[in-house]
């Protein structure tokens, strides 16, 4: 296969995932780990081709990440799509000018992208909606927490699957 | 002639007495002497004691032989027989799932029976991505194939669920009525009040559009009022808070739904709200029942 290729097929490994991570999310999640908060795996991805992919590909994935999330909930679909390029356009800026390669600045920007993601949605009801979403602080952090146990998993995971598709950046990925 | 008559009195004697003593002996035995005697008690304590330290011993070094020989039939035995008490449990447990569910499919079943409106039974297979937050909804596995549109209603035994707001081929996805854009209407049951529910997320709703002078009270039940979705009077949840401003025209009244979204399995579109099941549609009812 060609680079082309790879790249197609990696790009498209990744929406795979994020649907797979969407379906958990709504059916087996709120079983296994209660209802209080969900692990938030889809944003975890959309973290990890925000940072480590070209611009393009991560305003794209952006858009269809909020598609996905917005299909799967009663939140409009457009603020859910407005959320997820807002937080794919905050973390290519924090990229610019605080960068560390390796899984731990990954974990943070992941659990900053989460609540991130909450508040911008808090702030587009805010706008556009008659009535703001409720402002739930406590829970958004309850779910970041929750998120951050998993997160190294996911960043190995997904750098596993950037090998096995050769689209490895090694030079930002190695700590 | 006195030498033919010589006899040696002592040895003569000494015979009778060897032959006498086991005569002796023998009538002594016959004799019943009520219990042990005391000569024999010494030795019968010490044989005794022997006998019971080698039997121990004896019985000790075969009891380990034989433990050590049958160890490996013993460890075989204990797998299997674990295995089996694993596999018994878990049919115990199926079983049990299969009875509870069983119930609940009987109830739902008469419930559908008993109904007067035509429902469709579906299954709960996903919740809102949003969990504890405005968004309350959840994805049933009937869709347009099944004859489901926008804006059905969805009931359980307890009460109103929601209606419906997307529809896919094969699946729905049901707006719940604490969902923040959930409204519907809705009277208090005992003094006839009428006004809109309206849902706030989490598990609340709230009753608007009550007149400051309407009688509503803790703990009223709220039921469904004149719409085209649902069957009338239908549950939907219970008042849980009351306040009246200070000024103003209406009343501030929380509503908690009936039907708790988080234990939600099988739930009825209602097709058609009720009394209005046609011939066709009550045969389609009996193939669905056979």
């Amino acid at each position: 296969m060609n680079k082309t290729t790879w790249v197609v097929a990696n790009f498209l490994t990744y929406v795979f995932l994020v649907l797979l991570a969407v379906a958990l999310q709504t059916s087996v999640f709120p079983w296994l780990f209660g209802w209080r908060a969900n692990i938030q795996v889809a944003v975890v991805l959309l973290t990890y081709i925000c940072l480590y992919r070209e611009p393009l590909e991560g305003g794209v994935f952006a858009v269809l990440t909020g598609y996905f999330l917005g299909l799967m909930s009663t939140m409009m679909l457009s603020i859910s799509v407005f959320s997820c390029l807002c937080v794919f356009l905050a973390l290519r800026t924090l990229k610019t000018r605080v960068y560390m390669p390796g899984h731990v600045y990954f974990t943070w920007t992941t659990l900053g992208a989460i609540f991130g993601f909450h508040f911008f949605s808090w702030l587009a009801t805010f706008f556009f909606e008659s009535q703001a979403l409720h402002f739930g602080i406590l829970n958004w952090i309850l779910e970041i927490l929750l998120t951050a146990l998993f997160t190294r998993g996911l960043f190995h995971f997904c750098v596993w699957i950037d090998k096995r598709t050769k689209r490895l950046t090694l030079t930002e990925l190695n700590s | 002639m006195f030498g033919l008559f010589e006899v040696d009195i002592k040895k003569l004697l000494l015979v009778a007495l060897i032959l006498a003593l086991p005569i002796i002996s023998v009538n002594l035995e016959k004799r019943d002497v009520g219990g042990v005697r005391w000569y024999d008690q010494p030795t019968i304590w010490l044989i005794n004691n022997t006998q019971e330290l080698f039997s121990s011993f004896s019985q000790g070094v075969a009891h380990t032989t034989s433990y050590y020989l049958n160890l490996l039939d013993v460890k075989k035995d204990n797998r299997v027989l674990k295995e089996e008490l694993a596999r018994l449990q878990q049919e115990l447990t199926q079983r049990e799932e299969l009875k509870i569910e069983n119930d609940r499919l009987k109830n739902a079943l008469d419930f559908q029976k008993a109904s007067p409106s035509l429902l469709l039974s579906a299954q709960v297979v996903g919740i809102d991505l949003w969990t504890n937050s405005e968004y309350v909804s959840v994805t049933i596995n009937k869709g347009s194939t099944h004859g489901i549109k926008k804006r059905m209603g969805v009931v359980t035994r307890e009460g109103i669920v929601g209606y419906i707001l997307h529809v896919f081929p094969k699946y729905s996805r049901v707006l719940v009525f604490s969902d923040r854009n959930a409204t519907a209407d809705a009277i208090v049951e005992r003094s006839r009040a009428r006004g809109i529910v309206e849902g706030v997320g989490g598990d609340l709703c709230r009753l608007k559009y009550l007149q400051r002078t309407d009688d509503v009270q803790v703990g009223d039940k709220i039921v469904t009022g004149f719409d085209d979705v649902f069957p009338r009077g239908f549950p939907i949840g219970i008042v849980t808070k009351v306040t009246k401003k200070t000024f103003g025209v209406s009343q501030n009244v929380e509503v908690r739904p009936i039907v708790d979204t988080r234990r939600l399995e099988e739930v009825f579109v209602v097709i058609k709200p009720e009394n209005s099941k046609s011939e066709n549609d009550k045969s389609e009812e009996s193939k669905d029942d056979a």
